[in-house]
């Protein structure tokens, strides 16, 4: 099941291999050590367990300039992996309010031209492939990605409702 | 030198200078139309559709099938990009409504009579489902008139292109309306390019404008701006030993945006293959290559690289960026599976928000034959009977003399005999359950019977040879009736 959840995430991860920089991303466990974002993410969302996830086999030696920190959820029906959640933080070489920088990370998510769509007051991404589709959305601190199983009924109400969270990185 | 003067007169009569200036009116409607999409709007999306024969059938092309006059309209609103409702017009009435929230849809037909005589095919695919569908008690409520919700039957999110590339325009207008941005982005880049609407400027002419009135409504003194696009010139003739490429749907368009304050208010398209500037030289002065007289002809027969359906669209925008609110209609709904009825896949383009295809078209697979008014009378009748039945929830207030009044170009009698097609045997035995019989020439009497009862079977189908005088509701019992139809 972990490694699923790895797999699931592995793009995710790849987000920051495409770009330079030197210091190793810090992968912190959920509740991990200092530079952890404090994430309130509910415990149960749209019928789905939501639990933190150790990733930190799956990316530790991966490289990025722009992201301090990183956690995440998987969101479980029973014992299926329905989704994950990937929150990344931003540290202070990203510009998150530059069409560009926010640009070059939805290009290393390495799938066709994303379809942009306004979730309320947000704006999300959408790309498709490998059975799962992806949802991608940034704020001023960071970034989400979401990725949801292609089998899972309901993909928007859970985008809609992770979106709505008030996540404070 | 002589050449390069001539180019660049071309380019200054196109309103294009360097190669920055062009993309700069193609940039500001792009932005224009990304911000407007994005907003919170309530918007009228129009088609007009005038009679369009069948044209030459050509191998490995789809049909081009008949399609009839229509004007459909849909009005809607958006709360956001997964959240929306629309309400689908045909002619003169309200067909039927929908709502999307995230994954769920609602549908409700608002109007069962019209929308069967809107498309009889779509509703005869509803029929059927009725019968074979698991969910029998969902396409009941939805041909009774009543809210029905499928909590993951949301139209995908971005519009499916056909086999061809193309978007799929016409056969299911409420999703036409609802992806119109994808629509009209991808004509932009069907396009030469993009210009600013100009009437001064020596290359226009009133005639290539089906909206040359502008000209006159000082549309800068209202802050509006027009863009419009620039069809590609025709394809030229292949080389020796080379077939030409034949002119698709985009060398017919014309489009035009209105654009306020970074927002597009209004779009308008018109697609005219005889309107096309090289066709219209012919047309009108009788003056043009022989090579563009044959393209002509061949694009009137349906010679065309794709299905050009010849129309005319308005697509209207307002209270943008204002707050808008769209709710599910849950509290009486019947909650079931329908299927995408409001677009992507074959069920989009057989619903009550699809619009009817010529009688040959390859949807209706029924051919004409000597039984089809038998068997369109009884649809109508029932239509007619389920209208009175919504109301009442008794069937026995379908009397002839009520069907009579709802349905004036047909006789009724009690139980029949029927004569022909035009006149219907009715009977209702019980609040739940009618029948009905027509006499077809063909020797054959049809019947057709709605069953609601909680042990009902739906919509059934029986026919046997007869004489005129012996066609009767009394003459079919439960055994003759089949669930896939006539046939």
């Amino acid at each position: 099941m972990r490694n699923r959840v790895a797999a699931l995430v592995a793009a995710g991860a790849l987000l920051a291999t495409g770009c330079t920089g030197d210091e190793p991303v810090r992968v912190l466990p959920g509740g991990g050590p200092v530079r952890a974002p404090v994430i309130n993410f509910p415990s149960q969302i749209v019928g789905l367990t939501v639990t933190p996830e150790d990733v930190s086999k799956v990316v530790e030696e991966v490289r990025r300039p722009y992201v301090d920190s990183l956690a995440v959820f998987s969101l479980r029906e029973e014992e299926l992996l329905r989704a994950t959640l990937q929150i990344s933080r931003f540290n202070r070489l990203a510009k998150p309010r530059e069409g560009r920088f926010r640009g070059s990370i939805l290009q290393l998510l390495g799938s066709s031209r994303p379809l942009e769509l306004r979730v309320g007051d947000q704006v999300v991404y959408s790309t498709s492939g490998n059975r799962q589709d992806q949802y991608i959305w940034f704020t001023d601190e960071g970034f989400f990605v979401l990725s949801v199983h292609q089998d899972y009924s309901f993909p928007r109400t859970l985008l809609r409702r992770v979106v709505e969270q008030d996540i404070q990185l | 030198m002589r050449r390069a003067t001539i180019g660049l007169l071309v380019l200054s009569l196109l309103g294009l200078g360097a190669c920055g200036e062009r993309d700069r009116p193609e940039q500001r409607l792009r932005a224009a139309l990304s911000r407007t999409e994005k907003e919170s709007k309530l918007f009228t999306y129009v088609e007009q559709v005038d009679y369009q024969p069948p044209r030459k059938e050509r191998p490995n092309r789809p049909a081009r099938h008949e399609v009839p006059a229509q004007r459909n309209e849909v009005r809607g609103s958006f709360e956001d990009d997964m959240r929306y409702s629309v309400v689908y017009r045909a002619g003169e009435n309200d067909i039927a409504e929908g709502v999307v929230s995230d994954d769920a849809l609602a549908v409700r037909v608002i109007n069962i009579q019209a929308a069967v005589a809107n498309n009889r095919t779509a509703f005869e695919r509803l029929g059927v489902l009725q019968s074979t569908a698991e969910d029998t008690d969902a396409i009941k409520a939805l041909l009774e008139g009543r809210w029905v919700v499928d909590y993951t039957a949301a139209p995908p999110l971005a519009a499916i292109v056909n086999r061809e590339g193309v978007l799929d325009v016409g056969s299911n207008p409420a999703q036409d309306a609802i992806y119109a941005f994808q629509y009209f982005l991808r004509s932009i880049e069907e396009s030469a390019g993009v210009i600013e609407f100009n009437p001064d400027a020596i290359g226009y002419n009133p005639a290539d404008d089906p909206w040359s009135a502008d000209a006159d409504a000082d549309l800068r003194a209202k802050g509006i701006i027009r863009f419009d696009i620039i069809p590609p010139p025709l394809p030229r003739r292949g080389g020796q030993g080379s077939v030409s490429e034949e002119p698709g749907t985009s060398h017919f368009r014309k489009m035009a945006f209105y654009v306020r304050g970074n927002r597009v208010l209004k779009v308008v398209e018109k697609i005219d293959i005889e309107g096309q500037r090289d066709f219209r030289r012919i047309l009108d002065l009788d003056r043009g290559s022989d090579y563009h007289r044959e393209m002509l002809r061949n694009a009137q027969e349906g010679g065309t690289r794709d299905l050009v359906r010849e129309r005319t669209m308005s697509y209207e925008v307002s209270r943008a960026g204002e707050p808008v609110t769209v709710e599910m209609p849950i509290g009486d709904a019947v909650v079931g599976t329908i299927g995408r009825l409001l677009g992507g896949g074959d069920e989009a383009a057989a619903s009550p928000f699809s619009a009817p295809r010529g009688k040959d078209a390859p949807a209706d697979e029924e051919e004409a034959g000597p039984d089809t008014d038998a068997k369109n009378s009884l649809r109508d009748a029932l239509a007619a009977a389920k209208t009175l039945y919504t109301d009442t929830n008794d069937y026995r207030v379908a009397t002839p003399e009520r069907l009579k009044e709802e349905l004036p170009e047909l006789d009724f009698v009690s139980d029949g005999p029927s004569d022909g097609p035009t006149k219907i045997g009715v009977r209702t035995p019980s609040p739940d359950e009618i029948v009905m019989v027509a006499f077809s020439p063909s020797g054959r009497c049809f019947a057709i019977r709605e069953d609601n009862s909680v042990q009902g079977k739906g919509i059934t189908f029986a026919n046997k040879a007869a004489d005129a005088n012996m066609c009767r509701v009394a003459e079919f019992t439960g055994g003759n009736f089949s669930a896939t139809g006539w046939d």
